[in-house]
């Protein structure tokens, strides 16, 4: 493992410098000091003991740039502080081996935010005042004459060019302590790092030089200037990447992981599982993986096409009012005439609140749209007698029952705790011993007898709640809420693989809408798009006022015009805010605190057109990828099964409707 | 033009569901109870500078959904975070059950060197207790915690909860227990370390010597 990691090394950090040191010979322009890097803790070994003062002093190495010449640099710690030394020893035994050469991949995918602002801030700028008080370390560079300048009794400062090598090696008690030589052979004295830190001062100087191991000696390490030839001869060396050429260099600069790894898969497979990025953090990184071209910022002046697909222009839409008549789609017996003619009217304009309460038992399901009256009256006399049969289930369960059974117990408690805070603000569920509390808590109980695997799990409540204000029955309810539950069920399950697949799902559309978007949100380790999770796993409840709440979902309800509109939605809400996310400094922590503030602002009527029109967008774009055609319903893999009448159920027979009728330009205003 | 600060701390906030998490993170950022507020689905976010020991720090705190089910989702934002707030209910026995498995989580996901403090959250609901003060301050002891008894709704050492944490992170950072620099170590340092790189280092070192009296 040890030795894997060393090889690696040396071109992970070369591919680093290359962005760094760009930005830092900006800067050596402006300002005459620059502080690289700086570690305290650092206590110099003067191997005087003769004479009459301490052996090992604390000080402070450090990295610095002045007027642009790399250097590195030791100072002692002022009087006050060599007072201290003992105070200052105070690392546990156990963390002693952190400092250790492991293998550092380089990234950290969920807080990438903060090591990539501590790169900036340690690169930060001292002004040229501060530059006074390291006055003795600028005789060895100004004058160009001694490589090695000793100011006062110890402190040093040795430009890097003038690094020959530098060893690495573990004192008795687990420290690291490190002896530099420099090219005139002088050796310094050891520096003892008794607060770690030397991994990533070896990391600093890398930015200027490459510290190549020595093949003799694992903890020698020779300085070598970054330059091409320097590099090539060090990989010659290794003898990985046999094709050699001048040009590996270059192509390594270009296309690091696959010029790397091309050369390492000579040696083992192993290089390849501890380099590549984790697949965990979805297609986030898949750019940098190896085959596929550098992206459009590693090659300036490229310009890098990252979606094939031509969309055409987003056509208007017009949503309409809200279905204000019911007897007249019924027949004589009650049944309804056209359940189509209904669903494209609730898509387009929602219903109108008294229908609601009538509309909602067919929407989610407690109605055949082809009952007859008389059918539906049996079919409610029935389902209340099974409801209650299972209400009386868990109300006939006594405390000591409940004792020794724990899932219960747990719904229970996580219920109470739960009805107290669902939906306080509206009437319905205010105030203390309001019935509507006892209603959530009864039905929600009940529906853990129905369906004991999956149980209670937070964001059902939120799923009732308008269902039993619309209803106004606890019956009903129940039973439009496990109509829901059809549909959304997957998204509470304890793999969450649902919710997963949602998410990969909507990041597949938004990279077919916005690349810009979806490349903007991998830059900041939100490309997983996790913070859309409270959207899908509730359907948007929380974004939205109650109202608008009912609205949005009897459209959802329809299942038009794809079952996944909901992503549609999310797609919409997200291009809504494009300019405020890739316009403002948002990181991955401001992200999510952004999308979860937008909770209560959004125009749902706006969000609605905007969705549509971005299904009626991509569904007339000719050349769609197969994948959002997938995801849109547009297109499913043959399956090994057969049988397609198994799958068509009347759900796909109206999405087939309206997937004719959405290619028609003329379709929004048949809708209306 | 952004907050200046000396150093950036990843907190979270841990435990059972209706526990008061979402309550104390409101507590602390607005300084008043949460009404009505519902349980919290996913995660949510919330920041504030505090000063502590004339160091300023800005706490960048998650707040996670409490229920089993959802862990795999919340635990994915555990990675690097310097410290946590464990709490329970001091009227739930179940809730303080479940520690030990919040525990693990956090110590086993979060940065290693984690600081956790245990909070017994609704103090105010004195009458309805059923977890001793004694009996979770041993807990605390036993598994190296701090721990104090807060009350959202009253705003109680809830301050004082998270004031105590970020205190304890600074000091392991000035004994050189932390390293700021380590990846996935929690802690960043802000715009303002960088004004005391400036000055004269003597400060710095007596300022250690008296945080590990």
């Amino acid at each position: 493992m040890k030795l894997n990691s060393v090889f690696m090394e040396p071109p992970a950090a070369a591919l680093q410098t290359e962005e760094q040191q760009v930005s830092a010979m900006g800067l050596t322009h402006l300002w005459f000091f620059q502080l690289i890097f700086e570690k305290e803790g650092v206590y110099l070994h003067t191997n005087a003991k003769k004479m009459l003062q301490d052996t090992t002093l604390p000080g402070f190495i450090r990295v610095v740039e002045r007027a642009g010449v790399p250097a590195l640099e030791w100072s002692p710690l002022e009087d006050e502080g060599r007072s201290a030394p003992a105070v200052l020893y105070s690392k546990k035994d156990g963390e002693e081996g952190e400092d250790d050469t492991k293998f550092d991949p380089g990234y950290e995918p969920d807080w990438a935010v903060i090591s990539t602002v501590k790169k900036d801030q340690q690169a930060a700028v001292k002004d040229s005042g501060a530059a006074g008080t390291f006055v003795a370390g600028l005789c060895g560079t100004a004058a160009g004459l001694s490589s090695v300048c000793s100011t006062g009794q110890w402190s040093f400062s040795l430009p890097l060019s003038e690094l020959y090598s530098l060893r690495r090696a573990r004192f008795s008690l687990g420290r690291n302590f490190l002896v530099l030589t420099s090219r005139g052979g002088h050796p310094l004295p050891p520096l003892h790092f008794h607060r770690g830190g030397t991994r990533e001062l070896l990391r600093a100087l890398q930015r200027y030089i490459i510290l190549d191991q020595s093949p003799m000696d694992g903890r020698l390490f020779l300085a070598y200037p970054h330059d091409s030839g320097a590099l090539s001869q060090s990989f010659d060396k290794l003898q990985l990447m046999d094709d050699g050429g001048s040009d590996l260099v270059s192509r390594f600069i270009q296309d690091p992981y696959a010029t790397t790894f091309g050369g390492f898969s000579k040696v083992t497979n192993f290089f390849k599982a501890a380099l590549r990025p984790p697949d965990s953090t979805g297609g986030s990184r898949a750019c940098r993986d190896p085959g596929l071209p550098p992206q459009a910022d590693d090659e300036p002046g490229f310009e890098l096409i990252t979606c094939g697909v031509e969309l055409g222009p987003r056509p208007d839409v017009c949503r309409g009012p809200p279905l204000d008549r019911w007897e007249e789609f019924l027949d004589p017996e009650g049944r309804v005439k056209n359940p189509e003619r209904i669903r494209d009217l609730v898509f387009r304009g929602g219903i109108a609140p008294p229908l609601r309460k009538e509309l909602w038992k067919f929407l989610l399901g407690f109605y055949p749209w082809n009952s007859t009256a008389k059918e539906r009256e049996d079919i409610l006399r029935s389902k209340t007698d099974e409801y209650f049969r299972m209400k009386v289930q868990w109300k006939s369960v006594s405390e000591e029952q409940e004792m020794r059974n724990s899932l219960l117990r747990g719904y229970r408690s996580l219920i109470e705790r739960d009805v107290s805070r669902t939906d306080r603000h509206n009437t319905f569920f205010s105030g203390n011993d309001n019935p509507g509390l006892t209603l959530l808590h009864d039905v929600l109980m009940t529906y853990c007898m129905y369906n004991f695997d999956l149980g209670y799990v937070q964001g059902m409540s939120d799923l009732l709640a308008p269902v039993l204000f619309v209803t106004q029955n606890e019956v009903e309810s129940f039973w439009c809420l496990t109509g829901f539950m059809e549909l959304v069920h997957q998204n509470f399950e304890e793999s969450q693989e649902a919710m997963k697949q949602q998410l990969l799902q909507l990041s597949i559309l938004l990279r077919a809408l916005d690349p810009e978007l979806c490349d903007f949100l991998d830059s900041q380790d939100s490309g997983s798009l996790c913070f859309c999770f409270r959207w899908l796993l509730i359907w948007f409840k929380r974004e939205f006022s109650f109202e608008d709440i009912l609205l949005l979902w009897e459209v959802l309800w329809t299942r038009l015009p794809c079952e996944n509109f909901h992503l549609l939605i999310a797609c919409s809400i997200l291009e809504s805010q494009r300019g405020e996310l890739i316009g403002s400094d948002h990181d991955f922590n401001t992200i999510l605190k952004h999308i979860n503030e937008l909770t209560m602002k959004l125009d749902v009527e706006e969000v609605l057109q905007g969705a549509e029109a971005i299904y009626l967008q991509l569904t007339r774009c000719q050349d769609l990828p197969l994948k959002v055609q997938q995801v849109l319903g547009l297109y499913s893999p043959p399956s090994p099964e057969g049988s397609p009448e198994s799958q068509t159920g009347e759900t796909d027979h109206v999405l087939d409707q309206s997937q004719a009728g959405s290619s028609d330009p003329q379709t929004s205003a048949e809708l209306k | 033009m952004s907050e200046t600060y000396d150093f950036l701390f990843k907190f979270l906030v841990i435990g059972s569901a209706g526990t008061g998490k979402s309550c104390l993170l409101h507590q602390f950022i607005e300084n008043k109870f949460k009404q009505d507020s519902n349980h919290t689905i996913g995660v949510e976010f919330g920041s504030r500078v505090v000063n502590v020991g004339g160091k300023t720090v800005k706490l960048q705190i998650w707040d996670t959904a409490g229920q089993e089910r959802f862990r795999s989702v919340t635990r994915s934002y555990y990675r690097g975070a310097a410290g946590a707030l464990l709490v329970y209910d001091i009227t739930s026995r179940e809730t303080y059950n479940a520690l030990t498995n919040w525990l693990t989580d956090a110590r086993t996901l979060a940065s290693p060197n984690i600081v956790i403090i245990l909070c017994g959250n609704k103090k105010d609901l004195d009458a309805d207790r059923e977890v001793t003060f004694l009996e979770a301050s041993r807990f605390a002891q036993e598994n190296e915690l701090m721990f104090l008894e807060t009350s959202a709704l009253t705003g109680e050492n809830v301050e004082e909860g998270f004031l105590k944490c970020a205190r304890t992170i600074l000091n392991k950072i000035d004994s050189g227990e932390l390293d700021p620099e380590r990846m996935g170590s929690g802690i960043q340092y802000g715009d303002a370390s960088l004004r005391q790189l400036r000055q004269p280092r003597g400060s710095t070192a007596q300022n250690k010597q008296q945080c590990s009296c």
